[in-house]
C-alpha cells in the first residue's frame, strides 16, 4: 500500500467521521424536543436528589455534587443509546447493511458517531448545569480551569472508548439490545456516583471503589466535583488523570478489536441483517 | 321478554370478549416483556434495576444523613419515608414507562396495532391488560426490593425500617395496591392515547411523566417542601395518595383518610383516561395514525 493510497483511505475516513458526526449534529435542529427534553428530564430526578439533601439538612456542596453529577449523567445516557444500541437500531432501520457495503472503515464510523454525540452532548450538558445552578442555590470554586478541561476532555475519550466497545457488543443482540441498555442505567448510576462521592466517601469499602473505577464516570464526576466545586488542583486529580488514561489506553484497542470480532460473527451467523428477533 | 334476553345474553358476551381481551393482554404482555431472553437473565433484569434505584436512593439518604448529622430517631423516620417510596414508587414507573412505549412497539415495531384494533374487543381492554402484566412484573420487583434493601441498610448502615408485622394495616395495604395500578393505568392509556396521535414522542413522553411524578409525588421528599403552587400539584396526583397509604399501613396508622383520596383521584384518572381515549381513538382513524409505519 503506497502513501497516497493511505492518504487516500484517511480522507475517505475522515469524511465519514464527518458525515457521521453531522447527523448527530443536525439531529439537534431537526427534532429540537428531544434536545429540549433531554435537558428538561434530567432536571426533574436531579432536582428530586437536591430536594432530598435539603430534606436532611446536608451541607450546600452536595446539591452542586448533584447538579455536576446529572450534567454528566447525559453523557451516560448518549454513551449508552446513542453509541452502544445504535448499531442495533441502525440493524433495525436497514442502515447497517449500507455501512458494511461500503468501504468506510468501522471504527470512522463508530469514531463519527463517537464525536458528534460528544460534542451535541457537551451542549445538553451545559445548559443542564446552567439551568441546575439558575435553579439552586449552589456555589463553585474552580481554581484550575486547565486540570478541568483535561479530565473532561479524558472523561469523554474513555467514555465514548466504552462507547464504542458496546457498540461492536451490541451488533450480536436482538430484541435485547434495548433491556441490556435499560439495564446500564441505574446500577451504573449507583455506583458512579451520579449524585453522591464515591471515590472520596468513607462509606464505601475499596473493593467498591475499585469495582466502580472500572466505570469512566466515576474517575471522571469525581475530579470534576473535586476541581469545580471544592476547589482542588491538578495535584489532587493526579491518580483520576491516570485511571482515565489507562482506560482510554485500554478501551479504544478493545473497542477495535471487538468490532472486527463481531462483525465476524454477526456475519457468520447472517444476523447483520436480521430485525424482530 | 325475548328482547330482554337478547340484550343480556350480547351484554354478557361483551364482557365475556372484554375479559378475554384483558386476559390476552395480560399473557401477550407478559411473553413480549420476558422471552427476549432466557428465564434467569429475564429475573436478573427484572430485579436488578429496582434494586439500584432503591440502593442508590438509600445511598443518597446515608452519605446526606451523615453529612448533616441529624438524629438517630429522625433519621430512621426519614429513611422510612424515602425507602418506602423508592420501592413502591415502582408501580407507577413501571407501569406507565411500559405503556407509553406500546405504540410503538405494537405499530412501528412489530406492526401488529391495525390487528389489534380490527378485533372485536376495544383496543382498551388489551392495554388495561398489558398494564396489569406490568403490575405483575413490577409486584415482584417491589417485593425483591423491599426485601433485599431492607437487609442491606439494617445490615450495612444500621439503617431499620420502623415496620413491625403486628401493626402493619394489611386491609388497607392490599386495598391501595389495586387501587393505584388502575390509576397508574388509566395514566398509561393517557400516554398510549397521546402516541396514538403522535410520533417519535414515546421515550420522552414516558422518561418526563415518570421525573415529574417523581418529583412531585413525595417520593423522596414531601411535596410540601416544593415551592406553592407546584406542591398543589403533587397533592393532587394519585401517586402521592398511593404512597400517603402505603406508608401509612405499613406504619399502622390510620390510612383510610388517604385512601379516599386516593380513590376520588383513581376515579378521577380513569374517567379522564376513557374520555381522552375515545376522543383520540376517532382522531387517530380520521389521521390514519394508527397503521403509520415509519416513525424512526
Amino acid at each position: 500500500m503506497g502513501t497516497s493510497d493511505i492518504m487516500d483511505d484517511l480522507i475517505l475516513n475522515m469524511k465519514v467521521v464527518y458525515a457521521r458526526a453531522y447527523v448527530r449534529l443536525k439531529g439537534l435542529l431537526r427534532e429540537p424536543h428531544w434536545s429540549i427534553a433531554e435537558v428538561i428530564i434530567p432536571l426533574l430526578s436531579l432536582s428530586a436528589y437536591v430536594y432530598m439533601y435539603t430534606m436532611l439538612n446536608a451541607p450546600a456542596e452536595y446539591m452542586a455534587f448533584v447538579i455536576v453529577g446529572g450534567a454528566m449523567l447525559a453523557f451516560w445516557s448518549n454513551v449508552l443509546w446513542g453509541m452502544s444500541a445504535q448499531l442495533y437500531w441502525e440493524k433495525e432501520t436497514g442502515m447497517l447493511q449500507h455501512y458494511m457495503l461500503s468501504p468506510a472503515s468501522r471504527m470512522a464510523v463508530l469514531l463519527g458517531m463517537a464525536v458528534g454525540g460528544a460534542l451535541n452532548t457537551t451542549l445538553r450538558s451545559i445548559s443542564i448545569l446552567l439551568v441546575g445552578t439558575l435553579l439552586f442555590p449552589v456555589e463553585y470554586n474552580l481554581i484550575d480551569i486547565n486540570a478541568l478541561l483535561i479530565v473532561f476532555l479524558l472523561t469523554i475519550t474513555a467514555l465514548y472508548g466504552m462507547g464504542m466497545l458496546f457498540a461492536s457488543l451490541f451488533l450480536l443482540y436482538g430484541r435485547e439490545a434495548t433491556h441490556i441498555a435499560d439495564l446500564l442505567q441505574e446500577p451504573i448510576y449507583l455506583f458512579s456516583g451520579i449524585y453522591y462521592p464515591v471515590l472520596s466517601s468513607q462509606i464505601f469499602s475499596q473493593a467498591v471503589k475499585l469495582v466502580a473505577s472500572i466505570i469512566p464516570l466515576t474517575f471522571g464526576i469525581d475530579a470534576i466535583r473535586l476541581l469545580l466545586i471544592m476547589g482542588r488542583g491538578i495535584g489532587d486529580v493526579t491518580l483520576h488523570i491516570l485511571g482515565l488514561s489507562l482506560l482510554v489506553a485500554i478501551l479504544l484497542p478493545l473497542a477495535y478489536i471487538a468490532l472486527r470480532r463481531m462483525e465476524e460473527i454477526s456475519k457468520r451467523h447472517g444476523r447483520l441483517t436480521l430485525r424482530w428477533q | 321478554m325475548a328482547v330482554v334476553d337478547g340484550v343480556h345474553k350480547m351484554r354478557s358476551v361483551d364482557t365475556y370478549r372484554t375479559v378475554r381481551a384483558v386476559m390476552q393482554g395480560i399473557w401477550l404482555g407478559w411473553k413480549v416483556e420476558s422471552n427476549w431472553t432466557n428465564p434467569f437473565v429475564f429475573l436478573t433484569y427484572l430485579i436488578a434495576k429496582p434494586i439500584a434505584s432503591v440502593i442508590l436512593v438509600g445511598l443518597v439518604f446515608v452519605i446526606g444523613s451523615s453529612a448533616s448529622g441529624i438524629s438517630d430517631s429522625s433519621r430512621e423516620d426519614l429513611f422510612f419515608y424515602t425507602f418506602t417510596g423508592a420501592v413502591f414508587f415502582i408501580y407507577p414507573a413501571t407501569i406507565t414507562i411500559s405503556l407509553a412505549y406500546l405504540v410503538h412497539e405494537d405499530r412501528a415495531k412489530y406492526e401488529a396495532l391495525k390487528h389489534i384494533y380490527i378485533t372485536p374487543s376495544s383496543l382498551k381492554p388489551y392495554i388495561v391488560g398489558r398494564g396489569i402484566a406490568s403490575a405483575i412484573n413490577a409486584s415482584v420487583s417491589v417485593v425483591v426490593s423491599l426485601l433485599v434493601g431492607s437487609i442491606i441498610f439494617s445490615n450495612y448502615f444500621a439503617l431499620h425500617l420502623p415496620i413491625h408485622a403486628s401493626r402493619v394495616d394489611y386491609l388497607a395495604l392490599i386495598a391501595s395496591i389495586p387501587l393505584g395500578v388502575a390509576a397508574f393505568i388509566s395514566l398509561g392509556m393517557i400516554l398510549y392515547a397521546i402516541n396514538l396521535v403522535t410520533f417519535k414522542l414515546q421515550y420522552s413522553l414516558s422518561e418526563y411523566t415518570t421525573g415529574i411524578l417523581f418529583l412531585l409525588s413525595g417520593v423522596v421528599f414531601p411535596s410540601s417542601m416544593l415551592p406553592y403552587p407546584v406542591s398543589l400539584i403533587g397533592e393532587a396526583l394519585p401517586t402521592t395518595h398511593f404512597l400517603n397509604v402505603v406508608r401509612a399501613s405499613l406504619m399502622g396508622y390510620n390510612a383510610y383518610g388517604s385512601m379516599a383520596y386516593l380513590l376520588l383521584s383513581t376515579i378521577l384518572m380513569i374517567v379522564i383516561a376513557l374520555i381522552f381515549m375515545k376522543r383520540v381513538e376517532s382522531i387517530a382513524r380520521i389521521k390514519g395514525t394508527i397503521d403509520r409505519k415509519a416513525e424512526y
